[in-house]
């Protein structure tokens, strides 16, 4: 890692606001506020009394307080926490204890795509009008006439006049007009 | 053997008090009460009351230091403060205004 990581060791306690461009471990106590543009890591043996904004916020130890994260919010198995998330992501492991609110922001929007995947249970991840646009670039070189039909409606749904537009044009599968989609991407 | 170290970019505005080495290069407004070894980095600004084993200073320090073994000004401190501590070294080159004290 280039920068420096701050860390709060066992047996140090901290009382106070913390701020910081860093990534920030506590093995010890903080009490107060902390708000840091990088990511927050508490600890197995880690208490943390505080309200939190970081980007990313890992719990493996315990935090009273409430947590804004632009990121994910990860409580670990060990992890105790008490207090309002608010954060696009929330991971809530098996074993974890919990109490307050969640709050993901608006439900509707796009959802961000899951990177840990943890369960075998797919809950395909790929249904957002962007991924299917992509697929419908790969798929048309290969496949049938078909898909770029499947594309165009997918994109007359969504919200862009371009893609409107797109759409209202007749579009012959040639292989010219499919290579100009996959250059316009 | 298990450290505290305040980053770079930190501000902390409040207390530390812990029983093992501190390591500071960031911003601290307020206490230090330590009871093992503390080490105020180049980068670092401290306005606050310090109180530790020993004591070694590089960076800015305003406040009071007070200091169980020793305390170590290096050349490229520059400290506003009175000094308790049984010894005490003031590097060539270091900026110092306060009271010294080694009678503890």
């Amino acid at each position: 890692m280039s920068n420096d990581m701050t860390v709060v060791g066992s047996g140090t306690h901290i009382t106070g606001n913390l701020e910081g461009d860093e990534d920030l471990k506590v093995f010890g106590r903080v009490d107060g506020n902390i708000s840091l543009s990088k990511a927050l890591l508490i600890d197995s043996d880690g208490i943390v009394v505080a309200d939190v904004q970081a980007s990313e916020v890992t719990i493996d130890g315990c935090l009273v307080g409430n947590v804004v994260a632009s990121g994910v919010i990860d409580i670990s198995p060990s992890g105790r926490v008490v207090g309002d998330l608010s954060a696009p992501r929330v991971i809530v492991a098996e074993g974890a204890a919990f109490r307050g609110n969640i709050d993901m922001g608006d439900l509707d929007a796009p959802r961000p795509a899951a990177t840990r995947r943890k369960t075998s249970a797919s809950d395909s991840p790929r249904r957002t009008v962007s991924s299917a646009k992509t697929t419908a670039v790969k798929a048309a070189p290969a496949k049938a006439k078909r898909a770029p039909a499947k594309a165009t409606k997918s994109k007359a749904a969504g919200k862009s006049k371009k893609a409107r537009a797109r759409a209202k044009a007749p579009k012959p599968p040639t292989a010219a007009g499919r290579k100009g989609k996959a250059r316009r991407k | 053997m298990s450290k505290t170290i305040i980053g770079k970019s930190i501000v902390i505005d409040g207390e530390i008090s812990g029983d093992e080495a501190l390591l500071v290069q960031g911003t601290v407004k307020g206490k230090i009460v330590l009871k093992e070894d503390l080490v105020i980095e180049g980068s670092a600004q401290i306005e606050a009351d310090i109180e530790a084993d020993t004591a070694t200073i590089s960076g800015q320090v305003t406040g009071n230091i007070s200091a169980a073994t020793k305390v170590d000004i290096r050349s490229d401190a520059r400290m506003i403060g009175d000094v308790r501590s049984p010894r005490i070294t003031i590097a060539d080159g270091a900026t110092f205004k306060g009271n010294v004290d080694m009678d503890v």
